[in-house]
């Protein structure tokens, strides 16, 4: 436990490099080594931080966010975006790991939505050979992607250390490739479907309902409640009786606590609480979608308190604003709302930060940290604006330039509250 | 600097190595109040921490039995292996705790409640299966020294359940005081000087969770607690009361401020005005009741950051490194 604060990045590379027994210094090591030798679960790993056992979202840049993935025995909350839908490209990613690690699935919409629709496009596999391939495609047709040929616009004497740092990327991204054989994270396409063959239909386990089939008078949190704990225990069983075959379970709820499906609001609350504490004992881990925005705030974070991890995701668009014209190539923010501590006396990670931008590639979605292009003219700032659109995305940006705001993760939800006239 | 410092909790004794004896004062009820963004449970660890340190010192130093402690845990809110590992990094064993007879530990996330028991034995019994199977060892969970349950075990409750549900959270409140008051009476017929510290984390999972009574009234919690702190004056040489909960999970903060005319001490943790910072992890501030004419005095906030096994605190604006 010497140095806490670094970035996980780094951790996570020394790992794949290194063999076991090669690891940190400290306390970690021993850990690390002993479990190692146990051999773990597929798909999962120990965090170098605090030991626990993770497993991956299925989508790169939401593990490194997140401190290297999901512990398992947790649960992770999404909020999902107004108006439109990019929690689900987060949630396929989640399904898709799952099933090409071959960890049990769970899966259940609960706006009756049909599990098979979903399962049935997912995203393909890509590797990571073809994906290099296609990434270099894609520089070679798109200009704005950061290219080592590109030029600084200031700092100009860092040139060499940009080239330095693209050309180190490429070098440890195919080496990750070689190395890829018990791959913690996959890559997806999401231009190709997964080939419904290649799943075990005796992991893949859903649960879908009509509105005729809840029984009446009990709630159906209840119901749902027990249907998972009979699975939660038929894999925690498998795997105390097989510990070197242990399989981990995902659980993932879409829409939950949606008021169409039920308006037991007490039920909620009941129902995480118990799902906490099955959790924690067990191989499972959990990712339910939220419609927070349909609540008051007040329940949003009863809700969150009972979860570990909780992010949200809003598009730009959904917002019902314009897009910033400096976040023009994006689709919208990532917010951290709240940050685990499983097992730990500190937070689970220490993100830089808790505001992040997305986008959507031609295959697969990305979230990256917030950079402001260089200012170009002096006059944007302070030239006074009639249009109102305008006005908010220079909010933004004003914001952020001054520190406050946003990049500090204040937690109200950024640009749509800005609106008041006394706000510059 | 730490909070014992900053709230001047001395025991008034001197320890072996010349310094003043740190010791939470007894008697009091505390309530610490946190929010989403900055948790405060490391101050339950904290807490702990002290307790179970000067426990261990004085029993090296063999004579001074003044400031021998216990501690008796309520945990709704995260499990028993998280406050073993967190208290591994902290210098404190549970299980050697517990088996010295200082740590009692109140299970309240796993299965807590009853309704799961019946359902699972309902179905049990539509499988046709009358005993239900033995849990395997991981869905039995981290328990290496014996744990009270928040649920009994029996179901005979086939008539109570029809009653109404709130009448579940009279027997749960009086289940927990019960255990408190029996954690309390053990440790002082071994030593009638030991002092105890019941914590309860988090209160919110009882007064909300469990209370589905459609008047929406607290009166159940709010009893339990008068009765509790009354319980806890009466002794007041001998045990305090911790109460963690999240004062922003209510619209009506009712509740909240009815706890905090209640508390003799409120500590209140909430983040940073300026937003999230890796340094600092937020701010702590404290309204102190006075006894005498009970007024409410606000003592300075400080700042705190949590760290792998250790907590530091500063004045503000102190932090450099």
């Amino acid at each position: 436990m010497t140095t806490p604060l670094r970035p996980p990045t780094t951790f996570v590379r020394k790992v794949a490099g290194k063999p076991a027994g090669a690891g940190a210094p400290g306390a970690s090591s021993t850990t690390t080594t002993t479990t190692q030798a146990k051999k773990l679960p597929n798909g999962c790993k120990i965090s170098i931080q605090n030991g626990n056992l993770l497993t991956s979202t299925g989508l790169q840049d939401l593990d490194d966010i997140l401190g290297g993935g999901i512990p398992v025995g947790s649960i992770l909350m999404i909020e999902e975006d107004i108006n439109s839908s990019y929690y689900m490209f987060l949630l396929k990613y989640f399904l898709a790991e799952g099933i090409l690690q071959k960890q049990g699935v769970f899966f259940s919409s609960l706006i009756g939505l049909d599990p098979f629709e979903v399962l049935n496009k997912l995203p393909a596999r890509i590797t990571k050979e073809e994906e290099i391939e296609q990434d270099k495609q894609d520089v070679d047709s798109n200009a704005t992607t950061k290219n080592p040929q590109d030029e600084l616009k200031i700092a100009w004497r860092y040139q060499q250390y940009v080239s330095n740092e693209m050309s180190k990327q490429q070098h440890q991204q195919q080496q990750q490739a070689s190395l890829q054989q018990n791959t913690f994270c996959h890559s997806y396409d999401f231009t190709r479907k997964m080939n419904v063959q290649s799943m075990i239909p005796e992991q893949i386990h859903t649960l879908s309902y009509s509105s005729t089939s809840q029984v009446e008078g009990s709630s159906p949190y209840r119901n749902l409640f027990l249907e998972i704990q009979n699975l939660v225990y038929k894999y925690n069983q498998e795997a105390a009786s097989h510990p070197e075959n242990t399989k981990v379970l995902r659980l993932a709820l879409q829409s939950f606590s949606s008021p169409l499906w039920s308006n037991d609001e007490e039920g909620v609350i009941e129902f995480l609480h118990a799902l906490k504490g099955l959790l924690r004992s067990s191989v499972s881990t959990c990712l339910i979608t939220v419609p927070t925005y349909i609540y008051n705030s007040a329940f949003v974070k009863k809700i969150s308190h009972l979860c570990d991890t909780v992010v949200s995701i809003n598009s730009f668009s959904g917002l019902g604003g314009d897009t910033p014209e400096q976040f023009a190539e994006y689709l919208g923010l990532f917010n951290i709302k709240k940050i685990a501590r499983l097992n730990t006396l500190s937070l689970s990670f220490h993100p830089d930060m808790l505001t992040y931008v997305f986008k959507m590639k031609r295959r697969k979605m990305c979230i990256e940290t917030i950079h402001l292009p260089p200012e170009m003219s002096r006059s944007g700032d302070s030239k006074p604006d009639s249009s109102s659109s305008n006005k908010k995305s220079e909010d933004i940006v004003s914001k952020m330039k001054s520190g406050s705001g946003l990049l500090c993760g204040a937690s109200s939800g950024g640009p749509a509250k800005s609106n008041s006239s006394l706000d510059f | 600097m730490d909070v014992f410092s900053h709230l001047n909790w001395y025991s008034g004794n001197v320890s072996e190595d010349g310094e003043p004896e740190k010791s939470i004062p007894s008697g009091k009820l505390i309530l610490v109040s946190d929010t989403l963004e900055s948790d405060g449970s490391f101050l339950i660890h904290y807490f702990l921490q002290s307790i179970f340190k000067s426990t261990s010192n004085s029993n090296s130093s063999g004579g001074n039995s003044s400031n021998r402690g216990g501690a008796c845990l309520l945990g709704l809110n995260q499990s028993l292996f998280n406050y073993f590992n967190v208290g591994r990094k902290l210098g404190y064993n549970l299980t050697t705790e517990n088996g010295k007879g200082n740590f009692t530990f109140i299970n309240g996330l796993s299965t807590p409640y009853q309704w799961i028991k019946e359902q699972r034995v309902q179905q049990l019994e539509e499988q046709g299966i009358d005993e239900e199977p033995p849990l395997d060892s991981i869905s039995q969970g981290f328990s290496p020294f014996p744990v009270i349950q928040l649920t009994s075990d029996k179901l005979n409750n086939n008539n109570s359940s029809s009653n109404s549900n709130s009448s579940e959270l009279v027997d749960i409140l009086k289940k927990i005081y019960q255990e408190f008051i029996d954690d309390h009476m053990k440790r002082m017929a071994k030593d009638p000087k030991s002092k105890t510290l019941f914590i309860i984390d988090s209160l919110n999972i009882l007064s909300s969770y469990y209370s589905k009574n459609k008047s929406g009234s607290y009166m159940d919690i709010i009893n339990f607690l008068q009765y509790f702190h009354t319980f806890v004056q009466d002794n007041s040489k001998t045990c305090s009361l911790v109460i963690l909960f999240h004062s922003d999970c209510d619209e009506d903060t009712k509740f909240y401020n009815m706890l905090k005319y209640e508390a003799d001490l409120t500590i209140s943790i909430s983040g940073l005005k300026s937003g999230y910072s890796k340094d600092i992890d937020g701010q702590i501030g404290f309204i102190e009741k006075d006894e005498n004419n009970l007024t409410f005095k606000k003592i300075n906030p400080i700042h705190y950051q949590a760290l792998d096994n250790t907590i530091r605190f500063f004045h503000l604006g102190s932090r450099i490194q």
